[in-house]
């Protein structure tokens, strides 16, 4: 328990901030109390975990990863091949998307696979290996659909090139090979609403009712707000059910009717303040693995909050996931939390 | 070791730099959308939300004299579309189609028609809806938001076919009038008859509800409602006792009868024959039945009383009798030898018999419809006379009835004649004007005012279907001795001249045949001649005007004048009846 001394209370003002944030949100989406206990229990619960997961030590988790991503694999590979739509997982009375424990757990076990074999630059052994690692939930996640979980996977090759940088020539190899997967995943993997969403983005006028929809009501409800927003009362976009996945995926346009642009600039400032104090952590480690660790586990969480804003304010195609710490829903705030956890863990035993 | 774990370290500035780019282009992102395009966004909200719904106006209802009435205001279902809340249109006409009993395809053109409307604006897609398609359609609702159903007030008019020309119909205000009438687009106007000329006072005025809704269409609140202005009823001079009783001799003949009463301009029947269903031509939607309508031969929709232009033949030769008299060219005791022809211009004009009429004085040879008579006054008259004084009456130009669409008839001269031919007027053309050939054209209604100009000895009203208000009488400046002797050729013409069907026991009737020859292209084809007669009765004092006319009917003696009789005996015994 003295380890929680430790903590960095910083990290968890602004993560509580964007928490309650994230409150307001959902009472205006959804305009039930109702639904804000449930948020507070998931809350309560995910708070436990960041605790738990504070307290042990990370090399324990590290040497525990090939176990936690064998559990992982086992549990996705049947989600893959049951057909229909569903990520989603029974675990007694509460249902769990199984995806987001990929996000600390690919980390833990990326690192424990990886430490000492990296070099400055990647080579394309060390780029076989990530993808190796990475890939096999990806493409598991990316069948049942969730494509969107899918994408935020891509938080962590991303997050190792950044580290460690790659040569030119093996970098553009890596683009063209990207380019072709695409291609290929077009043609014969996406669903024909998932193109759509592409498509739509393109070509926003094609379908102004179904995939671009989405994209056009969320952009009125940001951009409706104002300055200072509408306040509690006169929200109409969310309240009217005009914006769809208002309290989950959609939460920033909320805000950003409520409160205007003064509330977006707040909400952006907590996150800009969290990140900074995740990525700040690295100085204080004197340990490659803990380093490795913090900027993988920092990396999924800015990758998913970056691009969730950017498909909010209609810069990028809807791909749908949660925004970390104000959706609702408990999967994605409980593997934020285990994660910040983690981080926490490397600050609290770095002397050991 | 060392040095690659402070590489490592490094690594976080370009992460927080990444971060920090993106957290700034969100930023500037929502600048540009909540600040700069913010009255774009918010305007786009609004009419999210809001979505405004016609309230319409009750029509006045349309009154015969005695109060009976004719057209009125009640509360149907209607369908609408909201073509903004649609996800698939397509599939939701799939879906009502059958219940309606139409096409998809017929349902599509609808919409066509109307796609100028905004998107949120409730296009009107069927009305008169039965009870079970109304619980049927707003069984669909929960699912199809863009489904409307809505109560609302629609025209109809209890006695149908009746008076179906003066009354006329409504139905949906076309794009030309929306901007001619500062109207709303599908608001209902008057698109005939009395329906059209008194649309202002009838119609009324449209009121809206304002409601918020959420994204399913489903209302929220009410967010301003104003009322309609429910339209003023109003009061016709008609009389629908005469309507029927003139209606129901006409019977299937094609033709007109117009009453009148000579001395106020009330039009107390007008009837045009064949007629339509008003309440068929007023549903907003092209059904079989209107189709049928519009493209029947018959030509059902036409106003035959004020827009059909007819010669009439010797009722014609009253304007004549008037005008010698007036320029004093014979006297009314003078008399004229008809031997059955008149020999003028190398020609044979002929009287209708050939026997001849022999000698005879101006009321004799009107009795007769002696044709010599006239040829030899109309001679004597000369076409810039006759025409002085006919031009008196209300021939070639317009009664000024208060009905949309009146024609006016041709009254031709020399001059008249040059402008529209560009040729001379030949003097064989005067004798046979004197009879009421040539080119010689009026609506049924201008006949029957002649006939009140005759009746009233020297004046005639201006023609009206709005009950009460005050007659105006417009005078010809001719002596009322002149009419005198027409009065007497005409009364005698109905008691024992060419006109004896028309006679009614116990009242004196004053009236004149009418056979008008039709020319036709094909010479092949042996057509009849219209059947016209003009009167007016008790001759005294008198209270009606009368024409009918039927179409190829044959002689005027023979079909129109004892047409006229039955409907002058029930018209006066039925009112004596009703009176005592």
């Amino acid at each position: 328990m003295r380890r929680l001394r430790e903590i960095d209370k910083g990290m968890l003002l602004w993560a509580l901030s964007l928490n309650l944030v994230g409150f307001v949100g959902i009472w205006l989406s959804l305009g039930s109390p109702h639904y804000l206990m449930g948020q507070a229990f998931r809350l309560l619960l995910a708070l436990g975990g960041f605790l738990l997961f504070s307290s042990i030590n990370y090399r324990k988790l590290v040497n525990l990863s090939p176990w936690l991503y064998a559990g992982l694999i086992a549990v996705l590979v049947p989600l893959a091949f049951r057909g229909g739509v569903s990520s989603w997982l029974r675990l007694g009375t509460f249902w769990f998307q199984p995806s987001e424990a990929g996000k600390f757990i690919i980390p833990l076990f990326l690192v424990r696979v990886v430490k000492k074999r990296l070099t400055f630059p990647l080579s394309l052994g060390n780029l076989a290996l990530t993808g190796a690692v990475v890939g096999v939930p990806m493409v598991l996640v990316a069948m049942e659909p969730d494509l969107g979980t899918a994408f935020v996977y891509l938080a962590f090759p991303l997050g190792l090139y950044l580290v460690f940088g790659m040569k030119r020539r093996l970098r553009n190899l890596l683009v063209l090979a990207g380019i072709f997967l695409f291609a290929a995943a077009w043609f014969f993997f996406l669903e024909g609403y998932q193109k759509k969403r592409i498509t739509s983005f393109l070509n926003p006028s094609e379908d102004p009712r179904g995939a671009a929809y989405q994209v056009y009501q969320s952009k009125i409800s940001i951009g409706s707000g104002g300055l200072f927003g509408k306040g509690l009362r006169e929200m109409t976009q969310a309240k009217l059910r005009f914006l769809p996945a208002a309290h989950t995926d959609f939460i920033f346009s909320v805000i950003a009717e409520g409160f205007g642009f003064l509330g977006v600039a707040a909400v952006l400032l907590l996150y800009f303040l969290l990140f900074y104090r995740i990525f700040s952590a690295v100085e204080y480690l004197a340990e490659e693995e803990a380093i490795l660790l913090v900027v993988l586990l920092g990396s999924w969480m800015a990758f998913q909050t970056v691009f969730n804003l950017l498909i909010a304010v209609g810069l990028f195609p809807v791909t749908g996931f949660p925004l970390p710490l104000l959706s609702y829903g408990g999967s994605n705030l409980l593997a934020t939390y285990i994660s910040l956890g983690i981080i926490n863990s490397t600050l609290a035993w770095r002397w050991e | 070791m060392k040095e690659s774990l402070e590489k490592l370290k490094a690594s976080r500035v370009k992460f927080l730099f990444l971060v920090g780019l993106a957290v700034l282009v969100v930023l500037v992102r929502s600048f540009q959308l909540q600040v700069l395009q913010y009255r774009k966004f918010s305007r786009l909200a609004e009419r999210n939300r809001t979505v405004k719904f016609p309230r319409r106006a009750p029509r006045g209802m349309i009154l015969d004299r005695k109060g009976r009435v004719l057209a009125e205001a009640r509360a149907t279902f209607s369908l609408y579309i909201v073509r903004g809340f649609s996800r698939d249109l397509e599939k939701t006409l799939k879906i009502i189609a059958p219940i309606l009993e139409t096409t998809v395809e017929v349902l599509k053109g609808r919409l066509e028609e109307q796609k100028y409307l905004p998107k949120l604006q409730p296009v009107a897609l069927a009305d008169n809806l039965s009870i079970s398609q109304v619980s049927r359609l707003e069984a669909l609702r929960e699912v199809f938001p863009e489904i409307l159903v809505e109560a609302e007030p629609s025209r109809f008019y209890p006695y149908g076919k009746l008076a179906a020309h003066v009354v006329g119909y409504v139905g949906e205000v076309s794009l030309g009038e929306v901007k001619r009438m500062g109207l709303k687009p599908g608001e209902i106007v008057g698109k005939k008859g009395v329906e059209k000329e008194y649309d202002a006072q009838l119609r009324g005025e449209e009121g809206y509800v304002e409601v918020l809704r959420d994204s399913l269409g489903n209302p929220i609140k009410v967010l301003k409602e104003v009322l309609p202005r429910a339209g003023r009823d109003l009061k016709l001079s008609l009389d629908l006792d005469l309507q029927k009783i003139a209606r129901e001799e006409m019977g299937g003949e094609r033709g007109a009868v117009v009453i009148v009463s000579p001395t106020t301009g009330e039009i107390l029947a007008m009837v045009s024959s064949p007629s339509f269903d008003p309440n068929l031509m007023s549903s907003r939607f092209s059904g079989r039945e209107k189709v049928k309508i519009m493209t029947s031969p018959d030509k059902p929709l036409f106003t035959r009383a004020i827009q059909g232009t007819y010669p009439i033949g010797s009722i014609f030769k009253l304007a004549v009798a008037i005008a010698a008299l007036s320029e004093g060219v014979v006297k009314p005791g003078e008399r004229l030898f008809c031997p059955g022809f008149f020999p003028f211009g190398g020609r044979l004009f002929r009287c209708w018999t050939s026997a001849g009429h022999g000698w005879e004085n101006l009321p004799m040879a009107i009795k007769d419809s002696c044709n010599v008579y006239f040829y030899k006054v109309g001679k004597r008259l000369g076409i810039e006379r006759m025409v002085k004084v006919v031009s008196k009456f209300p021939f070639g130009r317009r009664t000024g009835v208060d009905l949309p669409g009146e024609r006016a008839g041709i009254l031709p001269s020399p001059e008249w004649k040059r402008k529209r031919f560009g040729v001379d007027w030949y003097p064989g053309e005067t004798l046979s004007l004197s009879i009421g050939q040539g080119y010689f054209v009026a609506t049924p209604l201008q006949v029957v005012l002649f006939l009140s100009a005759i009746a009233n000895r020297g004046w005639y009203p201006i023609p009206h279907l709005k009950g009460d208000i005050p007659p105006v009488k417009i005078p010809t400046g001719l002596s009322p001795s002149v009419f005198r002797w027409v009065i007497r050729g005409m009364r005698l013409a109905v008691e024992e001249g060419t006109a004896r069907g028309a006679a009614v026991p116990g009242i004196s009737v004053c009236g004149k045949t009418g056979t008008a020859q039709v020319v036709r292209l094909e010479k092949s084809k042996k057509i009849k001649p219209h059947s016209l007669f003009a009167a007016f009765a008790p001759c005294s004092n008198p209270r009606v005007a009368i024409l009918v006319l039927v179409e190829h009917g044959g002689a005027g003696g023979k079909t129109a004048a004892p047409m006229a009789g039955r409907i002058l005996r029930r018209i006066f015994h039925e009112k004596a009846a009703r009176n005592r």
